[in-house]
């Protein structure tokens, strides 16, 4: 029980005092449960990591179920979960009630939001580079990105495209393997 | 009944955003602003911004504040845990059963080539907010003009994203534009 409780007020925590979402969250889960509470190991937080590339779903919410899991089985998770999701579903309902996003009206805070979109699309080139980095790895990859691409644009549903990748690579890397084996034979 | 369908709603998106919460991005566009219309192109990005700018994982801001222009504070929740229920399924599932599917070719398969979804999406997200900060649509698209300040904070934030603390980038760049809108 004690357990349930320091994972929810610990997730508590690092979802209430970090900004910019899950990626940022790693370094201060790892600093809390390694090295303040050492109750994980280093080795654990890389296969959180691990964790967070395999399941579909959100990082913050991989990396409570995984440190909750590690620790208490499914119900840590659960704690886990509802502890890192609480912070933002309160401080949001505040802002949402008080701040509604369709009547702004205000130019100078109209020209401010439209500065900030500005920056997170710099963050958003920033994550492509990085991203762009593991997935571009020879040149056959450079008329495959442009055709994935043209298939965003021709006004593919995002979700066919993911579907897409996925079944693909599946199916093409399971080809491979047969393959091979029949070479061995 | 709103609750209900957004909680269906954000379980899609919760199983389709492999490798982070920026995945939610187009697909939420699609729904919210192509479909649906219920927000323009500029009230979701600042909805988007507003999520970057607050505490916590982005994409549980977002799915928060949708629920809550909809439904209220019932529409919040059942976002909200719409978004996590197939994630924490899935997660505790795997953590119980990965070392046995982690060597199949499929699995692996699979793994390899989300990437390229990933950066899809990610190229979508970077057309949609280019639309909404630097590029200048109001002369209709054969005469679309950058807005210079903006494409100065734009490079701005990809120059300073590896150093600086995105928070402070945000705060400056919101600084920036209020300045601005004085001259």
């Amino acid at each position: 029980m004690n357990m349930l409780i320091l994972l929810f007020g610990e997730f508590f925590k690092i979802a209430l005092f970090t900004i910019g979402g899950g990626l940022a969250m790693i370094p201060v889960i790892e600093n809390t449960f390694v090295k303040k509470r050492k109750v994980l190991k280093e080795s654990d937080i890389v296969d959180m990591v691990g964790i967070t590339q395999i399941v579909p779903g959100l990082i913050a919410i991989n990396s409570a179920c995984f440190v909750g899991h590690r620790l208490a089985g499914w119900k840590g998770a659960l704690a886990a979960t509802i502890g890192v999701i609480l912070p933002s579903m309160i401080i949001i309902t505040v802002i949402a009630a008080l701040f509604p996003l369709e009547n702004l009206s205000n130019l100078h805070l109209l020209r401010a939001f439209q500065s900030i979109r500005a920056c997170v699309l710099g963050l958003f080139i920033f994550l492509a580079y990085r991203i762009g980095k593991k997935v571009f790895r020879s040149y056959i990859d450079i008329p495959l990105g442009i055709f994935l691409f043209c298939l965003l644009f021709s006004g593919m549903s995002s979700i066919w495209i993911i579907v897409l990748c996925c079944g693909f690579g599946g199916l093409y890397e399971t080809y491979i393997r047969v393959k091979i084996m029949e070479k061995k034979k | 009944m709103i609750a209900m369908g957004l909680f269906l709603q954000f379980m899609k998106y919760g199983l389709l955003c492999f490798g982070g919460g920026y995945m939610i991005i187009p697909l939420l566009y699609a729904d919210l602003v192509q479909k649906t219309s219920m927000l323009s192109p500029e009230s979701y990005g600042n909805l988007l911004a507003v999520s970057q700018m607050t505490p916590g994982a982005v994409s549980v801001n977002t799915a928060t504040y949708v629920g809550f222009m909809q439904d209220g504070l019932f529409g919040a929740v059942a976002a909200t845990v719409g978004l996590c229920v197939p994630t924490f399924i899935l997660c505790v599932m795997v953590l119980s059963f990965l070392n046995f599917y982690k060597n199949k070719p499929w699995v692996i398969g699979f793994f390899k080539w989300i990437k390229w979804a990933a950066f899809i999406m990610i190229l979508s997200a970077i057309i949609l907010f280019a639309q909404i900060s630097i590029l200048d649509l109001s002369e209709g698209v054969k005469n679309i003009k950058i807005n210079p300040v903006e494409f100065g904070i734009m490079v701005m934030a990809i120059c300073l994203a590896r150093k600086v603390p995105f928070t402070i980038l945000l705060i400056l760049s919101a600084c920036i534009g209020w300045g601005v809108s004085y001259l």
